[in-house]
């Protein structure tokens, strides 16, 4: 009895200790929130804090890379950076969208992933790039990277990359299979989806398998259609494209030309066919996945694990030939252009109204408008710009272990055409609904479901999140 | 005399009974009540969520948003995906807990190591579904364990195929509630089983009765409240499920049967977070859950029959009366 | 007793291997899902000690040979450290872990204490006094546990912000006073556990209402108690969407949090850092639990208490 009311006593003393210190934490936010938006920002010693919100490590990169380049000190003596980053995306829109509804919570500056850049433009809270007091001469980028983000016309974010995609393939499968392993070769017989299917037979014949999983042919088609998923809240369906996607992809599936008949991006079996574990010939890639994804994963040993620290380059002494499938790819366009991913910088009218818009276009200048410096970050981390300006002066450094993974192939050249071909007329910002009921739809059909079950699906999931059916 | 004092000061301990509910509703009131309110204002509107719509600019519809959801396909997908594989994981679960709570509460069996036990079946449930979700899906996906089975047994056509079958899917979401869930019932029922007087069991021993007997007779009427409130709370935990499913469905690389096993909080959430954020129709679904909800809830009650509230009732009606009778006679 | 032995003496032999049979039984069905409640706790131990590529290995020793391929699995490597640095230490992640497991343990600690005990004493309040809103007020609470949570959160995730409780421990913990669940569960507990004349007793003897239920009444709950603390421990410490939307400052934020930062984004692939990560944010938990079950166990003796 005793020492249960000991108990007892020590745990009611220490819910007395949590709720205090919970108190405490509560005045501190309390007393910034009831002061006025320009408050909040706190203030160490003189400096105002710029509010980062983010979803990916790389901003702190960037951001350290801001700071250390003298010549933003005026803004770095004036400023802090406080960088919030929240990784599950789900969780990051919510949090995006509630603070910035708060004059108190709002971040300052905010970043988006391609699949919900489109959202966070039209939030009513989101700054034009002209009331953030950023200038930028638009005939100077790839169309799509300003066009994804405006709203009825006013420019809200604006990228450091455009994303354009291309096919990346085995050498030395083309060679055995084709007859030829350079790319203008691979191109011929990859040109068209007919080709393209052509080339996946002889591939099963050989005993090699075109591609990973059922999901891999989706942004390229999709990004070919001739109209987005929703047009003025109306639900419009490109039926023959998404057609002649369903069917392909089925056939693809049931003639053994895909590894899986399972969707397959960012799974471990999709990484094992990168290294060669699973003889898989191309996958559908983009700048970004040249040198984030498949190059890091295409190697089957890698011994600079210590010093690892999240750039993707670190490892460079496993970037040998013979390692995994190490200098065995190349890069061609493929059949058809499309553009995957990005990341979009916004800054919020409430950075406008407490005085920090200055740092925030400061930021976004520097990696997303001033030539130099988007020019040095990109060179540094082999990434590709969103203005023709800066790619114009790029071309693949003969050391770089990225020039070495194509086997001498340099990717500026090709990328600089097919960033140039990227239409973003198929986008919508309600596309995070539409690629589920997509995923649901391909399983359904390359299960056995009828082609016109599968299309109304699609359309039930349109009426079901809100858009009209005509 | 001495019964109307009585009654008085019954009356003054009762006022005590405000007190100590109090600090609830006075929580509930401040952190609950607007959120439930909303809840039930936003379903009759054409509300969006309100980050969409900062000056929440909507209209009153009537039972519209009501007539939208019922129409909708996938809730009605949701609303059998939901208590199939409620039901599916539940009754496993709450047999083999009764089990295993009958076992160790059983002096004769006396387990040897039932702490140890006790302390393993619980611990599936101290991980988060998404820690479950990486595990499971792992086994599931091409090449992972529960594939490689599949494969073998010729389930699965060939390594190449997902598992696609909505009745594994159902099946597998059913079987990890009920791997995370059982030990905690067992849990509630042991505790339960413990607070009955042990006095009572020492009696039928002496009485000469089998722990079968002692189990059915002595044990299962006594844990009868806390069965209810197993068997309450998992229902409604199975309609709100939606972690464990949500893990197989959400994400760049859900499983191919994510659809089998939508259940109505996931489509709910769909509604509020994605598309045209419809709040006002995700709060009418939500309104229709809590309704089907409490209908499940009230017919357990019902066949479960509450009796020693009842009985209490009754008691406290006759005593009543008495001390009504015995005022008259004054 | 004396009649006892002898009804009992015919059937002894019989009955002996009958309880023998029933204790095989128990100790099969007990170890095999013991293997099972286990398992993903050795893969996640286990791979919390391996590079990425192992663990990506590992699903690839696909069949033919499915015992070779759980074996890969379920063998440790030698990674630990390594993936030690790389979540306490090394990367560019510089997590305040630490820092995380304090503010965990006292939101954790702060809500399991408020949502028991007071839960304990609404439950107290229903099934001891007789006021006249009894009945409504219990049938509310019963009801509004039926509410789906996922709809009525964007609503309190609203009111937060408008009452400016963000970077505040303050909505993770007080609102846990008013746990419908745990109030429905104490009640039907002491519907078994607990008697009206225990109550009379301590009147009798002269101790306050609140006196009788802190002194005399949650000593005897304390099974009860103890089991729905655990639940409400757990269930704080995984707490993930609330601190993750209403927690910016890093000094504030809880294990979940810092594990899922481990992801960084999509694009990363550092398992064996995750498990790690995943790993030790269970552990304290298995060590509260270990702590409690004693209660638990206890109960047989504390039943003995009302007497």
């Amino acid at each position: 009895m005793n020492k249960l009311k000991r108990v007892l006593c020590g745990t009611l003393a220490l819910a007395m200790a949590a709720s205090m210190m919970a108190a405490c934490g509560g005045d501190d936010s309390s007393s910034s929130g009831s002061g006025n938006s320009g408050d909040n920002s706190g203030s160490n010693g003189d400096k105002k804090t710029v509010k980062v919100y983010t979803f990916t490590e790389e901003t702190q990169t960037m951001l350290d890379i801001f700071k250390k380049d003298e010549a933003n000190k005026a803004i770095v003596d004036k400023y802090d950076f406080d960088i919030v980053l929240e990784a599950t995306a789900s969780n990051y829109i919510q949090k995006v969208a509630s603070a910035l509804s708060s004059d108190a919570d709002a971040p300052d500056l905010f970043l988006a992933d391609a699949d919900y850049a489109q959202q966070f433009a039209a939030y009513e809270n989101t700054a034009s790039l002209a009331d953030l007091g950023i200038t930028l001469n638009e005939s100077d980028y790839y169309t799509y990277v300003l066009d994804f983000t405006s709203v009825d016309g006013v420019r809200k974010g604006v990228s450091h990359q455009a994303a354009a995609g291309a096919v990346l393939y085995r050498r030395d499968i083309a060679e055995e299979v084709l007859g030829s392993g350079e790319p203008e070769e691979v191109q011929k017989a990859m040109s068209d989806w007919t080709k393209f299917e052509e080339t996946a037979g002889k591939m099963v014949d050989k005993g090699y398998y075109m591609i990973s999983g059922i999901d891999e042919l989706k942004r390229c088609f999709m990004n070919n259609r001739d109209g987005a998923w929703v047009q003025d809240g109306k639900y419009y369906c490109d039926t023959a494209t998404v057609t002649q996607y369903l069917e392909l992809t089925k056939r693809l599936a049931d003639s053994k030309a895909t590894n899986y008949v399972d969707k397959t991006q960012w799974t471990p079996n999709w990484y094992n066919g990168m290294n060669g574990t699973s003889n898989v010939f191309c996958y559908f890639g983009c700048t970004w996945y040249l040198h984030y994804t498949i190059k890091p994963n295409c190697v089957l040993t890698k011994t600079g694990e210590a010093d690892k620290d999240g750039n993707p380059q670190a490892a460079e002494a496993d970037y040998v030939d013979g390692n995994g499938t190490f200098g065995k790819w190349g890069l061609i366009p493929g059949p058809a252009g499309y553009f995957w991913g990005g990341t979009w910088w916004f800054g919020s009218k409430q950075a406008v109204s407490r005085g920090t818009s200055e740092a925030v276009a400061a930021v976004i200048s520097y990696f997303c408008v001033n030539d130099a410096s988007m020019e040095a970050y990109m060179k540094q981390t082999g990434d590709f710009p969103s203005k023709k300006t800066v790619a114009a002066k790029l071309t693949s450094d003969t050391n770089s272990s990225t020039y070495k993974f194509l086997a001498g192939q340099d990717h500026y050249v090709l990328l600089k055409d097919a960033a140039d071909k990227i239409n973003v007329k198929t986008c919508s910002q309600y596309d995070d609904t539409f690629n589920t009921a997509l995923d649901d739809a391909t399983v359904a059909f390359v299960g056995g479901t009828s082609l016109e079950d599968v299309l109304q699906d699609i359309e039930d999931a349109a009426a079901s999140a809100g858009f009209t059916v005509e | 005399m001495a019964s109307s004092f009585k009654t008085r000061a019954k009356l003054e301990k009762n006022y005590f009974g405000y007190i100590f509910i109090a600090p609830f509703f006075i929580t509930y009131l401040i952190f609950q009540l607007t959120p439930l309110i909303n809840t039930i204002r936003y379903s009759l509107t054409n509300a969006k969520a309100w980050y969409m719509d900062p000056n929440q600019n909507f209209d009153f519809v009537g039972l519209d948003q009501f007539k939208a959801v019922l129409e909708d396909k996938f809730f009605k997908e949701a609303y059998y995906n939901t208590p199939v594989m409620w039901i599916m994981g539940f009754i496993p679960q709450i047999l083999i807990a009764l089990l295993l709570a009958s076992w160790f509460t059983n002096e004769k069996i006396r387990v040897k190591g039932q702490g140890f036990f006790k302390v393993v079946f619980y611990m599936p449930n101290i991980m988060t579904a998404a820690t479950i979700g990486i595990l499971f899906l792992a086994f599931i996906r091409s090449n992972g364990f529960i594939h490689n089975i599949c494969v073998s047994i010729g389930y699965v056509k060939d390594e190449r195929y997902a598992i696609n079958s909505e009745w594994f899917g159902r099946g597998i979401v059913a079987f990890i509630n009920f791997w995370m869930w059982y030990g905690q019932t067992m849990i509630v029922l042991i505790a339960g089983i413990m607070g009955i007087n042990p006095s009572f069991f020492e009696a039928a021993s002496i009485d000469g009765a089998s722990g079968w007997q002692s189990f059915w007779k002595i044990t299962m009427p006594l844990v009868k409240p806390i069965l209810l409130y197993s068997l309450v709370t998992s229902l409604i935990g199975g309609w709100q499920m939606f972690d464990v499913p949500n893990m197989f469905a959400e994400g760049d690389n859900h499983a191919a049967f994510s659809r089998d096993v939508t259940t109505l909080v996931m489509y709910i959430k769909k509604l509020a977070y994605t598309g045209q954020f419809q709040v006002g129709k995700a709060c009418a679904a939500s309104v229709l859950l809590f309704a089907t909800t409490a209908v499940c809830s009230l017919i357990l009650f019902y066949i479960m029959g509450d009796h020693s509230e009842a009985k209490a009732k009754r008691l406290e009606k006759k005593r009543a009366k008495q001390a009504a009778m015995e005022g008259g006679d004054y | 007793m004396a009649n006892y032995g002898q009804a009992g003496q015919g059937m002894k032999g019989g009955y002996h291997a009958r309880i023998l049979a029933v204790k095989i039984l128990v100790y099969i069905v007990c170890i095999l899902l013991t293997v099972m409640a286990l398992m993903p706790f050795v893969i996640m131990v286990f791979n919390a000690s391996k590079s990425r590529f192992e663990i990506n290995a590992a699903r690839l020793d696909w069949a033919p040979d499915i015992k070779n391929s759980l074996a890969v699995s379920l063998l440790p490597s030698k990674h630990f450290i390594e993936n030690a640095k790389y979540l306490l230490k090394d990367g560019v992640l510089h997590l305040p872990f630490l820092t995380g497991f304090r503010n965990s343990f006292l939101i954790a600690a702060g809500a399991t204490l408020l949502q028991v005990y007071f839960s304990a004493l609404t439950a107290y309040g229903f099934a001891i006094y007789n006021f006249k809103l009894n009945k409504p007020l219990y049938g509310f609470i019963m009801a509004i546990q039926m509410i789906p949570s996922q709809v009525t959160i964007i609503s309190f995730i609203e009111m937060m912000y408008k009452w400016g409780l963000t970077n505040s421990f303050i909505p993770l913990i007080v609102p846990a006073i008013a746990a419908p669940s745990t109030v429905f569960f104490l009640r039907q507990y002491m519907s078994s556990a607990l008697s009206k004349e225990m109550v009379e007793a301590g009147r009798i003897d002269g101790a306050s209402e609140f006196g009788i239920f802190n002194r005399l009444v949650l000593p005897i709950l304390m099974p009860g108690i103890a089991t729905m603390a655990i639940f409400a421990m757990v269930t704080a410490w995984n707490n993930y969407l609330l601190p993750s939307i209403l927690l910016d400052d890093l000094d504030k934020q809880t294990v979940p949090q810092l594990v899922a930062k481990l992801n960084g984004n999509k694009y990363s692939t550092e398992f064996g850092a995750i498990y790690f990560g995943l790993t030790l944010s269970a552990a304290p938990l298995v060590v509260f639990y270990l702590l409690l079950s004693k209660y638990i166990i206890a109960g047989v003796a504390l039943g003995g208490v009302k007497e």
